[in-house]
């Protein structure tokens, strides 16, 4: 089976082609504004150096984050429509998977925060002087030697991966959006 | 015009309508427009990130209706257009990403497509006229009067100083407690209302081709407040459509005869209000200037107008590359 799996919740845009959990060809590019593009040229020349056609794909698995909002939903909805197009499964990886399976994995939450999974356990958010920080891999300011999510590192664990129907495949957000309702300074009594 | 051919399929993310088109040529095949406008209501305005979240989810469900609804596969489209700008860009980077891997899977050309431009050339999908004219192109964030000399060359004439007409609205709306999107709301509010039992201010005076729509707005919340209880509400939403579509409507007609045109379009999401298409018509006709305005279903944001736009775009010769990005400002070409 050969897989396609692309992360763009992080400042790295990574993109992998795996064959029977085997890397077959991966890169991956910092990039501030244009994961998209980063995403779709690097795994067309990735293709094309391995002169493989799109139709060989036979799943496309995208990170779900957590991780940059936006970056999270460019990787879903490249992978959910390829699936579409292509008539083939679709399947999410965790972003701390995709930077470290087995190590607590840490990503940037909002200010002063970090989003923290330890193994065997659910995310949680720890500030970022947290002491359970020192023992994680991960990225944001609390981190000299940053390690981003890559796609490559799902070859250790595409068999365990859920396929689903490309539809039905969503970031997995762990905050609400942040909404301020607009004051109604003028708003009518007994309205 | 001409146009690419065969089926060209248009996506439009750039606010709070999830929407995609598919043309051939200047015919409609598909428009499904998912609009969030409920969703957004209860916050009284377009929360951004909670836009792009409900396009991720109503992408591809839009997307195949859209397929359903045309009759046509995937594999009959022969072009693709994506709105890039101007927009919110957590909003436009989803449909640009599903649209750059449709074009990857597919093999068929891409186009980044001027959100504004669609709008200046919706009015040529369901209308045929000639060039020069003018368009007011009205909507929740753009207020502009453009001279078309032709499809791709524009002079901005004039615009909004301050909000645009359909954020008015919605301010205005919001003041009066009637709920969002504001342009419906003051409609359906001032139906039966005396347009002039509250005299409204008009903005800026004649000379210029800009507007300004912050004091009108203002003006209504200081008559909500002294008026309190007492307060007609119907009457202060119609004076308040009144001053507005007067003004948009006036100046219209005013760039037209400057410009020496003989033809006007209407186009944007306010170009939905009738009071302003009425306005616009009675006054227009008066002067034997021809008035074009698009479908109510081509006013909104809607795909079939991107799609438009980007067949004619594709049919002459331009392409963009999978590097293209979203941008939240963005002149017209």
């Amino acid at each position: 089976m050969i897989a396609a799996v692309f992360s763009s919740s992080s400042p790295s845009a990574s993109v992998a082609l795996l064959r029977d959990g085997h890397p077959l060809g991966f890169a991956s590019l910092r990039t501030q504004n244009n994961a998209s593009g980063a995403l779709l040229n690097n795994f067309s020349w990735i293709l094309d150096q391995l002169d493989l056609e799109l139709e060989s794909v036979d799943l496309f698995a995208a990170d779900e984050g957590p991780g940059s909002f936006t970056g999270v939903r460019v990787g879903i909805t490249i992978a959910k429509t390829f699936g579409f197009v292509l008539g083939k499964p679709v399947a999410a990886v965790s972003a701390f998977d995709l930077i470290h399976r087995v190590r607590a994995a840490a990503v940037p939450a909002k200010k002063g925060w970090y989003f923290l999974r330890t193994m065997g356990e659910e995310a949680r958010m720890v500030p970022e002087d947290s002491a359970a920080l020192a023992d994680a891999v991960g990225y944001g300011a609390a981190f000299s030697e940053p390690v981003y999510p890559d796609a490559v590192n799902a070859a250790s664990f595409l068999a365990d991966l859920t396929k689903i129907e490309p539809e039905h495949l969503m970031p997995k957000y762990l905050v609400e959006p942040n909404i301020t309702v607009p004051n109604k300074p003028f708003g009518i009594i007994g309205r | 015009m001409n146009y690419l051919q065969g089926p060209v399929i248009g996506i439009e993310t750039s606010c709070d309508e999830t929407s995609v088109g598919i043309v051939t040529g200047k015919t409609v095949l598909a428009n499904v427009i998912s609009s969030q406008s409920e969703k957004h209501r209860e916050w009284g305005g377009v929360v951004p990130e909670a836009a792009a979240r409900m396009h991720a989810e109503l992408f591809l469900p839009v997307l195949k209706s859209a397929l359903q609804e045309a009759d046509i596969s995937l594999h009959d489209l022969v072009g693709i257009g994506v709105t890039n700008r101007p927009g919110l860009v957590g909003a436009l980077s989803v449909g640009l990403s599903g649209a750059k891997a449709l074009a990857c899977a597919l093999k068929i050309p891409f186009i980044g497509v001027n959100h504004l431009e669609a709008h200046i050339l919706s009015p040529f999908i369901d209308s045929s006229f000639t060039h020069p004219h003018v368009c007011l192109l009205v909507s929740g964030g753009h207020t502009e009067l453009i001279l078309v000399r032709r499809p791709g060359e524009y002079s901005k004439l004039g615009g909004t100083i301050d909000d645009a007409a359909g954020e008015a609205f919605d301010k205005a709306a919001r003041t009066l407690g009637l709920g969002y999107p504001g342009g419906p709301a003051i409609e359906k509010a001032a139906v039966g209302g005396d347009p002039d039992k509250y005299p409204l201010p008009r903005g800026l005076r004649e000379p210029t081709f800009d507007f300004s729509f912050a004091g009108i707005k203002t003006a209504v919340a200081r008559t909500v407040e002294q008026y309190a209880e007492n307060l007609d509400i119907s009457s202060l939403a119609a004076s308040f459509q009144t001053a507005v579509t007067s003004v948009l409507a006036e100046r219209t007609l005013a760039a037209a005869r400057e410009s020496a045109v003989e033809q006007i379009t209407l186009v944007g999401g306010v170009a939905s209000n009738n009071e302003l298409r009425n306005r616009m018509a009675q006054l227009a006709s008066k002067q034997n200037i021809q008035v074009t305005i698009p479908h109510h279903r081509l006013c909104t944001d809607n795909g079939a107008m991107i799609a438009h736009a980007a067949s004619w775009r594709i049919a002459i010769g331009e392409l963009s590359s999978l590097d293209l990005e979203a941008s939240a400002k963005s002149p017209l070409p």
